[in-house]
């Protein structure tokens, strides 16, 4: 993302492109690799941990799919909203530490609160 | 080119690349190139900064042509970068193993062993958010 700075700064200045269309570019080529990650993940780990015993296999498999994706999603967005917002690789290092992990505790407590009645929910 | 370069047999290069270049031929057939693009043609309006309305338009490619090439270099620099996005696909399959070996030979039954997962979920959770901040960073 740094590396590509000076580059965008150049082609942005003699209107090359519009920026929205950049962005969209970069967030949409993100997308497949998202998903293959997700799934490396979730496919050794769901059934490892015998979630599959119970319940509708399917629908908890692409359940908990969509949760991961959508979890890397938000960290790999926000990883590329600090990128953007400051201007060299220290400062946005330390915004990353002290915003984003705060945002993986808040996201990770609230699904520490909901899953008992989730799973509990499930094996009734 | 690789008696130049020296093709890595060393660590660092004494040749300065900038000077090297600027004396080659290669340099002067592409200044030739570029001079000759480089002069203007009085004869051809500039057709697509201008449409039929006569207002200015702010960029000289379409829309579509715009994204579809902006596309392609994302698509060609994500792919140029295996260091994040496959290293990325194997730190996420080595927490899964990691995280799931410890419950590998656990049944899933009672009371207690319900809520161990869902200590599991918590932390798998927290891990691969953290490993996915650091390595985003790294590149």
């Amino acid at each position: 993302m740094y590396a590509q700075r000076p580059s965008f700064y150049r082609e942005k200045y003699i209107n090359i492109y519009d920026i929205k269309l950049y962005t969209l570019a970069n967030t949409l080529v993100e997308l497949p690799y998202l998903a293959t990650s997700s799934l490396f993940f979730l496919v050794p780990y769901f059934f490892l941990n015998k979630f599959d015993e119970v319940g509708v296999v399917a629908e908890q498999f692409f359940l908990y799919f969509a949760y991961v994706a959508l979890y890397t999603g938000v960290i790999v967005f926000m990883g590329h909203f600090s990128s953007t917002l400051f201007p060299s690789e220290p400062v946005s290092t330390i915004y990353t530490g002290q915003q984003q992990r705060e945002l993986c505790i808040n996201i990770c407590l609230s699904i520490y609160h909901h899953a008992p009645h989730i799973i509990l929910l499930t094996l009734q | 080119m690789l008696q130049v370069i020296g093709a890595g047999s060393t660590q660092s290069s004494t040749v300065d690349f900038h000077e090297f270049y600027k004396g080659s031929s290669l340099s002067d057939s592409n200044k030739i190139v570029v001079s000759a693009y480089c002069t203007l043609d009085e004869s051809k309006e500039h057709e697509a900064v201008v449409d039929t309305k006569k207002t200015v338009v702010k960029y000289y490619a379409s829309y579509s042509s715009q994204f579809r090439y902006l596309m392609i270099r994302a698509l060609k620099t994500y792919w140029r970068s295996p260091s994040y996005n496959f290293v990325r696909m194997i730190v996420n399959l080595l927490v899964a193993l990691l995280f799931s070996s410890a419950y590998a030979t656990q049944s899933y039954e009672t009371d207690v062993q319900i809520i161990s997962r869902v200590g599991l979920i918590y932390v798998t959770t927290f891990f691969l958010g953290t490993c996915l901040l650091s390595m985003r960073l790294l590149t």
